[in-house]
Parts: structure tokens; sequence; C-alpha cells
């Protein structure tokens, strides 16, 4: 959050984003259903995904620099590939897997 | 499968599930293909449906279907960095009569998905869970029907109906339809929270079975491009936030910051005292609108729902749009069925019912909305604050006699806008939303 967001509510109880992704219900299947299909590295076009992806699935590797993908967050909104269709190849879980939204 | 099936329905969310029942009501044999476990498990709204919309399909839903509450209560917030503004409107004709639905409900899309592919199915209709659509089968330019990901999974049918939402994968493949641009897609993540239901009803000021909704404008997005809604249900509220894709990637604004940002403004953080999140979820809604439609009708192949855009992301009404969409396709179906003709000539009726209903006149009177605010963005950042200076000034008794508090305001708006620049913008919003 930049200085002009600041604001004059106080946090008290902030609910990250790791304990959001905990009250999920997922039921993962064994293999990723993303694929990084352009340059791992090419941080012009990926780094929106950091910000827009809404279960952090996309980071940066400090060590090599390359894009990890943790698709074991998903919450299957398609946001990555409507921001890079080009590198990111999304597709549905296999059928059964993935979220399963108790209230929705 | 051995079956022969009539129709195909790609999907058990709003708008295919108000195709199979119309579909299985007329008799006719079909087969509804979901992702999900179960129905609803993959699908997400704020959400309120509304029941001249349901009603037409499922007659007298209101005695069976999962609801939560009715809303009788509607208001809208305008925020600035200090200011609230508030406007809201409640009217005994939204509540439930004896013998007649309310006006509109609050439902969460899992229980709710679930009770409405079992009417599907009480009428008949066949559901084949945890399967993915992988693509249509064409043959001579004609829709056939799918393949999926079982084993052997090719499905054939002489009509398929599009229900996936709003990641259409299987149309885009096929050119039905393409993936939208990240400025034609909201992105909305939301929480359900837990209150005691006494809570619920003293805070918001409903009695049992009844709700309100909040929208709020204003500072509440960090000058985003959407807004924040908070709905009351019977043991929860749902609260979130949305706006483009391209805002939060531009904007570099984590969704899900701007979530706890929304939950912790003074606008919306006294509903929430002593809540507990029971689920957070994040999802797309199209808005390219009217300009951007889709093929809506193939040889052998119809588009219903968030699939083929039908979304008025200005009145929160895409399961609207979905139900009226997914059963005039359901209908049209079934008098193709009837006669043997799945032509697009034929299902084109399609079209023509949808250009005469509400949807594709709301979505063409609202073609130029979206376009309007994306490029003029300012307006909705600098007429809060112009809202809140007027309010301010007018309401603060300071021993400003009243006649010249009026003058100082007129000259303080006009400081923020030239008469010119003001009278263009009040003209321009006239004209896209008075369209």
């Amino acid at each position: 959050m930049t200085e002009e967001n600041k604001t004059n509510n106080s946090v008290t109880e902030t609910v990250s984003i790791e304990d959001k992704l905990f009250t999920i219900n997922y039921d993962h299947f064994h293999e990723t259903h993303i694929t990084c299909i352009g340059d791992p590295k090419d941080w012009e076009v990926l780094d929106p995904l950091q910000w827009a992806c809404p279960a952090r699935v996309y980071t940066k590797n400090q060590d090599t620099g390359n894009l990890d993908i943790d698709f074991e967050n998903c919450i299957e909104c398609g946001t990555c590939q409507i921001l890079c269709p080009d590198h990111i190849l999304w597709v549905y879980p296999k059928g059964g897997h993935g979220i399963r939204n108790r209230c929705g | 499968m051995s079956v022969n099936f009539d129709v195909i329905i790609i999907g058990a969310g709003a708008a295919g599930n108000a195709a199979a029942v119309t579909l299985a009501k007329g008799g006719a044999k079909v087969l509804q293909v979901e992702r999900g476990k179960a129905p609803g498990e993959k699908n997400l709204m704020g959400g309120i449906i509304y029941s001249s919309s349901l009603e037409p399909v499922v007659p007298e839903f209101w005695k069976t279907a999962p609801l939560e509450r009715s809303i009788s209560e509607q208001n809208y917030w305008v925020t600035d960095r200090d200011s609230i503004t508030k406007l809201g409107y409640s009217d005994d004709v939204f509540k439930a009569k004896t013998e007649a639905p309310a006006h509109a409900y609050t439902v969460l899309r899992s229980e709710f998905d679930k009770w409405m592919s079992n009417e599907a199915k009480k009428h008949g209709a066949m559901l084949l869970p945890g399967t993915v659509v992988l693509d249509l089968i064409v043959e001579d330019g004609k829709v056939v029907g799918v393949s999926t990901d079982r084993p052997n999974g090719d499905i054939r049918a002489p009509l398929v109906i599009s229900g996936e939402g709003v990641n259409a994968f299987v149309s885009w493949k096929r050119n039905f339809g393409t993936r939208p641009k990240p400025s034609e897609v909201a992105l909305v993540v939301k929480e359900v929270i837990e209150l005691p239901k006494e809570v619920i009803e003293d805070r918001f000021r409903v009695s049992e079975n009844e709700g309100a909704s909040y929208e709020v404008f204003g500072d509440i997005t960090k000058g985003c491009l959407g807004y924040a809604f908070l709905y009351t249900n019977k043991t929860t509220v749902s609260v979130g936030v949305g706006s483009l894709v391209s805002d939060f990637a531009e904007k570099e604004i984590a969704s899900y910051e701007l979530l706890e940002y929304v939950k912790n403004h003074k606008a919306i953080r006294p509903f929430l005292k002593g809540g507990k999140t029971v689920e957070y979820a994040g999802h797309l809604i199209p808005e390219g609108g009217y300009k951007k439609l889709p093929t809506l009708v193939a040889d052998g192949f119809l588009m219903t729902g968030d699939a083929a855009l039908m979304v008025n992301a200005v009145h929160r009404e895409g399961s609207n749009f979905a139900f009226v969409s997914g059963r005039i396709a359901g209908e049209v179906a079934l008098k193709a069925i009837e006669k043997g003709d799945f032509s697009s000539d034929c299902l084109n009726e399609y079209r023509e019912k949808l250009e005469k209903s509400f949807i594709l006149k709301d979505l063409k009177s609202y073609e130029d909305v979206f376009p309007f605010f994306r490029k003029r963005r300012d307006i909705l950042n600098e007429y809060p604050q112009l809202i809140s200076y007027a309010a301010k000034s007018l309401l603060t008794v300071d021993g400003t006699p009243k006649g010249e508090k009026k003058k100082n305001i007129l000259k303080g708006v006009l400081k923020m806008k030239s008469p010119a620049k003001l009278a263009k913008d009040l003209y321009n919003l006239f004209k896209v939303l008075g369209k």
C-alpha cells in the first residue's frame, strides 16, 4: 500500500492472503493446470500477474529470477490468461478437482 | 454413452440450469456437463437474484429454493477520504407477500445452483458432474457434440448450448467469441463473513428473513474503476470489491489487499465487527457489453449467460440475464427439437427473442457506459469529492448565513470544475446513462 493510500481506519484484524486461501475447500489434482508457455523471465509482461492474481499463484523466484507458479493456490478465476494469454496457459483443473466452494 | 440426447448443455450455472430446466420440462432429452463435483462448487456471485427472471423458469421457486434474505432496502454510498454521502431506498413493494415472492433475494451459489440443477433432474435432465468439456465436435460446419476429459469422452447431440461462464474456452476455441481484453473484464474478490443472525438484523435494521444491499463508490476502491458491495445473508454477510483486471494490473493494487481496505473502511467496518471469514473467493465478470457480443447462434450451437457476455454490471445483473437467456435458449431449442431443424436459420429465433427482450435492449442502451467511464475515470474520482464538499459546506453549522453558504458552494464547485467542463460532463453523463 502506497503512502497516498494510507487510511485513517486502523487495520486491526487483517486477514492475510494466506489466511484467506486457508478458508477455501480444495480437492487438488496431482498435476498442474497452469503452464508458463512464454519466457519465464519476461517480467515486463509477467509482472502484473503478481498484482492481479487474487490468490498469489504467481511470484518471482528470488534465486533464479524465474516465474514460480503455485497452482495449488489457484481459485480458478482466469485473470492470468486474460492478462498474459501468450505466456500463461491456464486451463480448468481436471473434472471434479480444484476449488469446491461451500458458499460461493 | 448409449443414450441419444437431444441437447448437451455445457455448465450447470445460472444460464445452463435455466436452459436445462426449460428443456427437461418440455420433454427434451437433456445432458448437462458440469466440471464441478457437484453443481455450484465452481460458481460465485455477489449475489442477488431477481424473482421476475427466475419465476418463469421455476414457478414458485421461493417456496423451495435456498434463499438467504429478501432485499427490501438498497443503499448507494459515495465515499470521499473523510466522508460518506448516503442514498438509500426501501419500499414495502420489495417485500415478500403471502402468495408472491419478494422482488429480489440474496443467495449463496453453491447451495442455490445445486437446488436449481435438482429442479432440472426432477424433470428428467441427466447430469454428468466432475467433467470438463474440452472442445466442440464440429462436422461439416455443424456442432454435433462435445469432447470431454473422461476416457472415451466424446458425447454427441444435434444441439449444444454453452453455459460455460466467463472463461468460455470451448466457444473461443471455435471462434464463437474471443478472449476479452483486461479492460473488458472485472475481477471481483469476496469474503463471506459469519455473524449471529440477531447481530445482522440489529446492525442492518432488518427484520427476520429480510435484508439490505449496499453498493459503495468513490475512495473505497482507491481509484480503481468499480465498487464495493455488502449484502446480507441469513447468518453471514457477503462483502466484496470489483474492478477491471487492467486496473489491478496497472495500479499495482492487489485485489485481496483492496478487499482488506474495503473491510476496514469506515463505511463497512462497523457492519463486520466481530465477524469471522468463512470463505474467500474470486471470479471474473465479462463487461465487454453489446459491442463485443459474440456469435450467439451457429449451426447446432447456442451461447448463453456470461459466455455470451450477457451482463449489465452497472445494475449487478449477471445471473438475472443468465436466467433469461438460458430460458429463451431452452424455449427455442424445444422448437428446434420438435422440427428436427438445428440450423442457425432455425435457431436464430434465439437472437431475435433476445433483441426483443430487456436483455439486449439494456445491453444496447448501456453500450457506451463502460467505454465512457474507462476513458473518463476522473469522473468517479472527482465527483465524489464535489458531492462531499457540497454536503459538508451546507451541513456544517458555523454561523455563516445559508445564502452565503450556497454561493460559496457554487463558487467552490466551479473552482474545482469550470462551468464549461461541468456542463460538458453532465451532458455526457446524461447522454450515456439516459439512453
